[in-house]
């Protein structure tokens, strides 16, 4: 997908909008007991991967989980493990990227999204938006990303993430996110 | 998939699901390694963050653990200012791709 000025445009809509009145805070101890699935070596920090809501399954069709992440292994990986779990991928690189997408196509079965992205619009800055939006407030989102202090954790959660996974991680395991956020 | 010393080589197995994909990531692990030495040769301890930060990311999903903790190591030092602990990481990032081979494990 190629940046221009329409979605630029959008963004800066989007950046009009009011933050959304923030949700209770998710509990810690409740957090990490539902943490299911992560690299073993990261376990010291307590949180690898956090389901905190599961959605109903996507209706028909191949559900599309559009991979929001600015490296390009990384992304390449997340799009080979969903694709073989039969999901269809789109992969944007940055918020200018998403939002032409979301313009253009609407709401994805699901949003995979980087924190730390390029271009003054990091992972929280757009889930903040997202769920603030009218009409694509309720796209599921899964934090993707290295950034895995429990800070991070409980801001991306408390922005309204379905789940946060924290970087490295397996396709398998990715996908096992993917299929668990989105009900299967 | 695991990592094993072989003489002086460093054999990883990886995952048959990503294996056509990992020439690659160690093509631009390697360039990595050139962002790396140029950052701090030019005191760019946030370029050197950055790609730290990268490279703990994507190593261990690729099955290279190893690159995931020397990267953890070198974000963790530039935040921190510690040049020389930087500079020792970033050796052995590169002594670890000049010794690295890959094998593709069994399909499960």
């Amino acid at each position: 997908m190629s940046g221009g000025g329409g979605e630029f445009d959008y963004l800066s809509q989007l950046e009009s909008l009011e933050p959304p009145p923030a949700p209770p805070p998710p509990d810690p101890k409740k957090l990490e007991s539902e943490a299911l699935i992560g690299e073993k070596g990261l376990e010291r920090d307590g949180f690898h991967v956090v389901i905190a809501r599961r959605r109903q399954q996507a209706k028909s069709g191949k559900a599309i989980v559009l991979i929001v992440e600015d490296d390009e292994d990384t992304s390449a990986l997340a799009a080979r493990a969903l694709q073989n779990g039969g999901y269809g991928t789109v992969r944007a690189k940055d918020a200018a990227e998403t939002a032409a997408f979301l313009k253009r196509f609407g709401a994805p079965a699901l949003m995979l999204l980087d924190v730390n992205l390029p271009n003054g619009y990091n992972g929280f800055d757009m889930l903040r938006h997202l769920r603030a939006h009218p009409t694509l407030s309720s796209i599921p989102v899964v934090m993707f990303t290295a950034s895995r202090s429990r800070e991070d954790v409980v801001r991306g959660l408390t922005f309204g993430a379905d789940g946060y996974v924290a970087k490295p991680v397996t396709a398998q395991a990715l996908r096992e996110v993917v299929d668990k956020v989105l009900g299967g | 998939m695991g990592t094993a010393m072989a003489g002086s080589e460093i054999v990883v197995t990886v995952d048959p699901e990503i294996a056509d994909m990992v020439p690659r990531f160690l093509e631009n692990r390697a360039k990595d390694l050139e962002t790396l030495r140029a950052a701090i040769a030019a005191g760019d301890r946030d370029a050197v963050r950055k790609t730290g930060h990268t490279l703990k990311g994507v190593g261990g999903g690729y099955g290279f653990p190893a690159i995931s903790g020397m990267g953890e190591r070198i974000e963790e030092a530039a935040l921190d200012g510690r040049d020389a602990d930087a500079r020792e990481a970033i050796d052995d990032l590169a002594e670890f791709l000049v010794r690295v081979r890959v094998e593709v494990g069994e399909a499960p």
